[in-house]
């Protein structure tokens, strides 16, 4: 009996032991993680305290960095080794697990952390050959000295701090997840620009859909509907730019259009957000002060820790404010004493697919251009928590590597099978190369030399200087194309299809102190027709960029205020082109009183997307509504593969053939007219307004009907803020999507003494239990904006700087 | 018995004053139910009230001094209405672990030293 009750309860021990030591499923080890002596009760408001001295073996010289009260770093260092030490120290002790976490992602290291789960995940990106393209980004970056010296500092200062980290003070999410932090390397590092690259670059993979519609709707149908130029869009260059230059041979298109195999085809995907940004520039005739002013916001996804960081990084000789990659040296979008710069997406088409025909099955072999050319083969080791390693090959052809064979189910559906993909990314490049430059820049000559080593993610780099120049370069590796050339599944047998040659870097769209007193882009189609090179891409509705270009245009003694107002902006071009003619189609008087009362609020609506206002729900129901009625049929003939034709095409149709078929409902006995579905679409609204939203009240409020989320990076519940209420739209300037929104306004007047404004919706630390983890984003919301404190020297005395840290190098 | 119960609370006190471990909570009850504590409920009553007094005590004095707001976020993604059932859980899960643990001991001792009745 005695034997039997001892040997019971020490099995119930062990079992509560085992249970409480170890996750189980994404329940965290609830010994450690309830454990008030180390679990998360210590990621607390203690980690806000200011450290009044560190040490390091590193550090060559001393190095003081000054916290404001939104927690910026003002870093000021001796040398340069000891500022990106620096910056990667403070950066890993706000940030650490979200640094970690972006390069695993990208890296396909997520099933190490989470288990099985993300396997099919894991194998995506490495099968599109992230690691590959970081590899072959760092041995080019190694090549220059200057690059390595910050790498290598950089990846010092996270490792000191990794060193520091213990069961204690481990970031909240290790806790939760139940993981430890891997050492830093200058590999991660190259991977945070692939995490970039493929996020702004992989974003719309749309050649399998465009396939199949071309397959069955026929060429000219497809071009018309996905119109590589968009309507209506004002190009970032101006208009009437004279190109001088002896453009380079353009390859001619192939006669016949390939047609792939027809198992490539899928289901439909899954809309996934678009990356958009504004940027502009104001010249100094246009300003009251006389010196230029530069805007920018880039419209990234937003999550918790947010993707930026904000710091200043000084030395003798360079002194730069902005915001950083968590994870990587350099300001990436900022200023200086002599330049301000920033950055929209160019939007531009740099994955290409080739559909390949392999000898055999042992895909050893494929054909190009009659002569069978041998494959390579990388291994991929995908490590499984508590499952052991996972083995998969990966095909690589001279184009890339097959990302999914014919027989396999693509993770993501929009991948088309059998195809090898070509992406700019896997080339080697180094655009650290460039931002460390531009940090430094002091003058235009020495912006335009930092972008020439700018390959990928292309982007319109905007610029002023105090000097007075305003100048925007549309600016990337871009391949020459022939017109169209990219759209469609392309045949990997062929030479014809693949991209021989790249624009010249002086060659691409750029213009330097316009007539206009402006420059501005909104990730639109960049140049008239007189330019030479054909621009692949899916370039945005033509909407921000008309907004930015008629405000710009009809002001002038701008200030710092006007500026931020134009940020903030929410007025719909789109809705303000199209809604006078579809309230035209309706007859008031036979409208039921429900539907009456939404009439109204449109004949009021002054078109804009204010947060408080109804209009905006009840006409952003009503499009949703018609859109589906005119393009259902359409769709339908596709399969459903089909994502239907856009906004800015769909007003074009109704504004300009109002007698279209695309009108007619097909299957129906006689024919609809755009009238029929204007008045069809605006009853079905109504009641759905009323279904989704309730009775007509505050509920209809376009902030609280599509409100928000700016989630957790790693999606853990309660580390998010969902559902917020916001002004704007995808139409307007001040951009709103579900879960994408700028994530960086910057505002700088260029002068005698540069002043900034910024703000992001997140905070500088990534600790959840930290105030400084969200306190930004309800200023956010409502359009604040911050002052920057651009320090001059560590001695500057400033009512908002709270203390002080000094590094100290010991022997 | 009090004397019991001072000892092993302190005992984890410091342990895990000096160390991150979590598991003190039922090693120390356990070796103490091992070579001192002679009565089967005695022992889960120490073992439950200690542990459960030291998690207790010190998660709300953490949850006053700066955890609020993390506690606010743990609740929310476990599904707790408030962040103070949290420090009711942190209590529950090391009175049930150093309870069980310190009467394991002491069934392990009783198999050498009969127990008192």
């Amino acid at each position: 009996m005695r034997y039997a009750k001892a040997f019971l309860l020490v099995i119930i021990s062990l079992a509560i032991f085992y249970l409480l030591n170890f996750r189980h499923g994404m329940i965290p080890p609830l010994g450690k993680f309830l454990n008030p002596f180390a679990g998360f009760w210590l990621n607390n408001t203690a980690t806000d305290i200011i450290p009044r001295i560190i040490t390091s073996r590193n550090l060559k010289d001393s190095v003081v960095v000054v916290w404001d009260d939104r927690r910026v770093p003002h870093i000021f260092a001796q040398n340069e080794y000891d500022l990106y030490f620096t910056q990667g120290f403070v950066t890993a002790r706000d940030r650490l697990w979200q640094m970690e976490f972006q390069v695993d992602a990208i890296a396909g290291r997520l099933a190490e952390i989470v288990g099985e789960d993300a396997l099919e995940y894991d194998r995506f990106f490495r099968r599109c050959g992230l690691i590959y393209a970081a590899e072959n980004a760092l041995k080019e970056m190694l090549a220059a000295p200057e690059i390595r010296l910050a790498l290598e500092a950089y990846t010092d200062g996270v490792n000191a701090y990794i060193r520091n980290t213990n069961a204690r003070n481990m970031p909240l999410e290790y806790k939760i997840l139940d993981y430890r932090p891997k050492p830093w390397t200058l590999l991660r590092v190259a991977l945070l620009s692939k995490f970039m690259a493929w996020n702004l670059t992989a974003f719309e993979i749309s050649e399998l859909s465009l396939t199949r519609a071309r397959e069955a709707l026929g060429e000219s149908e497809t071009e018309k509907l996905y119109p590589s130029v968009p309507p209506y869009t004002e190009p970032i260059i101006p208009r009437g730019t004279r190109w001088l230059f002896q453009a380079i041979r353009i390859p001619a298109k192939p006669i016949s259009p390939f047609v792939p195999k027809s198992d490539t085809f899928l289901l439909s995907s899954e809309d996934v957000g678009r990356p958009g940004s504004n940027n502009w520039a104001v010249a100094a005739t246009k300003t009251a002060a006389g010196h230029p002013i530069l805007c920018n916001d880039m419209h990234l996804p937003l999550y918790l820790p947010h993707i930026w960081y904000e710091i200043q990084l000084a030395t003798p000789s360079m002194n730069v404010y902005g915001v950083s990659f968590p994870g990587a040296p350099s300001v990436i979008i900022g200023f200086n004493e002599h330049i301000a710069w920033g950055a929209t997406n160019t939007m531009s088409d740099v994955i290409d697919w080739y559909e390949i025909e392999f000898k055999d099955d042992t895909r050893t072999a494929y054909l190009h251009d009659s002569v069978w050319l041998p494959t390579r083969k990388r291994i991929e080791e995908i490590k499984v928590r508590g499952k052991g390693t996972v083995t998969d090959t990966v095909v690589y052809t001279h184009h890339g590597p097959v990302v999914y064979h014919h027989d396999e189910i693509p993770f993501d559906a929009r991948i088309p099978r059998g195809s090898a993909m070509r992406w700019i990314g896997h080339d080697p490049s180094n655009e650290l190369l460039a931002f460390l430059k531009m940090d430094d820049a002091q003058s235009y000559d020495e912006y335009v030399d930092a972008l020439s080593h700018f390959d990928c993610p292309a982007q319109n780099f905007v610029f002023a200087s105090v000097e007075g120049d305003i100048a925007i370069w549309h600016t990337g590796k871009l391949p020459v194309r022939w017109s169209g050339q990219g759209r469609y599944i392309n045949d990997g047998r062929n030479s014809e299809y693949e991209w021989m040659n790249y624009i010249p870097r002086e060659q691409l769209p750029h213009v330097l102190n316009p007539r206009e007193g402006f420059v501005c882009s909104a990730n639109q189609y960049p140049v008239d027709d007189h330019y030479p090179y054909y621009l692949g891409g899916n370039y945005w509705t033509f909407d921000r960029g008309a907004r930015i270009s008629e405000v710009l245009s009809n002001m002038n003694n701008i200030r710092i205020e006007d500026m931020v107002t134009l940020q903030n902006d929410v007025l719909d071009v789109s809705a303000r082109k199209v809604l006078p003619s579809l309230l035209a189609n309706l007859d008031k008087e036979r409208l039921m009183l429900q539907e009456r009362r939404s009439y109204e609020e449109l004949e009021a609506w002054n078109y804009e997307s204010g947060a408080n206002l109804i209009a905006p729900t009840i006409f952003a129901y009503w499009w949703d509504e018609l859109l589906h009625m005119i393009w259902a049929d359409e769709i339908e003939k596709t399969y459903g593969d089909l994502t239907p034709p856009r906004t800015d095409l769909t007003i074009e149709l109704i504004l300009d053939e109002p007698d279209s078929e695309h009108f007619d409902v097909k299957g129906t006995p006689g024919r609809e007219h755009l009238k029929d579905l204007v008045i069809k679409s605006f009853h079905s609204a109504s009641s759905r307004l009323y279904e989704d939203l309730g009775s007509y009240g505050d509920d209809w409020q376009w902030g609280r009907a599509r409100p928000i989320d700016i989630g957790h990076l790693g999606q853990i519940p309660g580390l998010g803020r969902m559902g917020l209420s916001k002004a704007g739209s995808e139409h307007t300037v001040n951009y709103k999507d579900t879960s994408f929104g700028p994530s960086w306004r910057m505002v700088i007047a260029l002068g005698k003494t540069t002043t900034g404004w910024g703000i992001y919706p997140g905070g500088q630390s990534g600790n959840p239990g930290s105030k400084y983890y969200d306190n930004f984003i309800d200023d956010w919301l409502i359009g604040e904006i911050y002052e920057l404190l651009y320090l001059e020297s560590p001695e500057v005395k400033h009512e908002r700087l709270i203390g002080q840290t000094v590094l100290r190098s010991i022997p | 018995m009090i004397i019991d119960f001072v000892v092993c609370t302190t005992t984890m006190l410091l342990l895990k004053i000096m160390t991150p471990w979590w598991w003190w909570i039922m090693v120390v009850p356990f070796v103490l139910g091992l070579v001192r504590i002679k009565s089967g409920w005695f022992s889960f009553l120490i073992g439950t009230s200690s542990a459960s007094l030291l998690w207790l005590a010190s998660s709300t004095y953490y949850y006053f001094a700066g955890s609020q707001i993390v506690t606010g976020r743990v609740a929310t993604l476990v599904g707790l209405s408030s962040p103070l059932l949290l420090i009711l859980i942190t209590a529950g899960v090391a009175a049930v672990a150093g309870g069980i643990a310190c009467s394991a001991g002491c069934a392990v001792r009783s198999i050498f030293v009969p127990l008192r009745q």
